[in-house]
């Protein structure tokens, strides 16, 4: 993926999300997770991005 | 028009200096009588489609530097936390003017079938990708970069194992610069050059052939403001002049 399309996806998420509104962001990113972990294959690389996804939340979820 | 004025005007109204780059060679090799009229409205051409882009990108920055919504400003959280680590996602951080815009269809473009033999480096339109190499030649070895060798001249990059030129280029740059046309042939080597050779770039860390697709005897032509014009896995001086000729027609 270039940086620009990785600019084009990033944008449509947002938007996509914006429009869902807030109360129904962590189920949509939930939904998306869901998805990416089916397309992603393999069970390992699904369990690295759930522990690389999770490793800085605890310093950087402080608010 | 004074010179300094319009450029203040340009910066004023946030032209990228791509723009100015564009421009700035392009009138000075007309108001030279160096290039027909027709070489501005390739100014046009490019930097329309490069606009386009430009615009895109312009969007998404400010929607990262200030987000709009809850769900922009909970992504740009998840990325700079992610960035630290994950270098995939650090391109959404950057400023992306900054980044530069390949003339793809620009109506300069040489000797397209002849780049299409290529297998890796910047195709016609493209600028060259940064490389890091030793200057060597004109006085001591010193680190440096490929875009150094880049000046407001056509500059052809001539691959080579030693920094041996073939006399039909020396003498093609001979032959521009009589007719006042700012032009250069710079040798990109293998191995560093004997002592007493012309400037040269020694590529040291051995990347930037394989980078540029390059074997001995290929040539990259670089437009003034540092974009490719054409190139060839094996070049000859008459199709640089060619290239030149077509593209200042």
């Amino acid at each position: 993926m270039t940086d620009s399309e990785l600019d084009a996806v990033y944008t449509r998420l947002c938007k996509t999300m914006t429009q869902l509104g807030e109360n129904n962001a962590q189920l949509f990113l939930a939904r998306f997770a869901m998805l990416a972990i089916d397309r992603l294959g393999g069970g390992e690389v699904a369990q690295q991005l759930i522990d690389a996804a999770a490793e800085d939340m605890t310093s950087a979820a402080s608010y | 028009m004074a010179p300094q004025g319009t450029l203040a005007a340009l910066e004023a109204a946030k032209v990228p200096c791509g723009a100015i780059n564009n421009l700035a060679w392009k009138l000075a090799f007309v108001i030279k009588g160096l290039a027909s009229e027709r070489l501005l409205e390739s100014y046009s051409d490019e930097r329309v489609a490069a606009a386009h882009e430009n615009l895109s990108y312009g969007t998404k920055s400010t929607e990262f530097m200030a987000p709009p919504s809850f769900a922009f400003d909970l992504m740009r959280q998840a990325v700079l936390s992610l960035a630290v680590k994950h270098a995939g996602v650090r391109s959404l951080i950057n400023p992306r003017q900054s980044s530069a815009i390949s003339y793809n269809a620009s109506p300069l473009n040489a000797a397209q079938d002849k780049s299409a033999e290529f297998t890796a480096g910047p195709a016609p339109g493209s600028v060259l990708p940064e490389c890091p190499l030793t200057l060597a030649g004109e006085g001591a070895p010193r680190e440096g970069h490929i875009t150094d060798l880049v000046m407001p001249r056509f500059t052809a990059l001539y691959f080579s194992e030693d920094g041996a030129v073939p006399a039909e280029l020396q003498a093609l740059e001979q032959t521009m610069q009589a007719r006042g046309l700012p032009f250069k042939v710079l040798a990109i080597t293998r191995r560093l050059g004997a002592e007493g050779s012309a400037l040269h770039g020694w590529d040291h860390t051995g990347r930037l052939f394989a980078m540029y697709g390059a074997a001995a005897g290929t040539l990259y032509l670089v437009r003034p403001d540092g974009h490719v014009l054409a190139r060839w896995l094996q070049g000859t001086a008459a199709e640089v002049t060619a290239a030149i000729h077509q593209a200042l027609a």
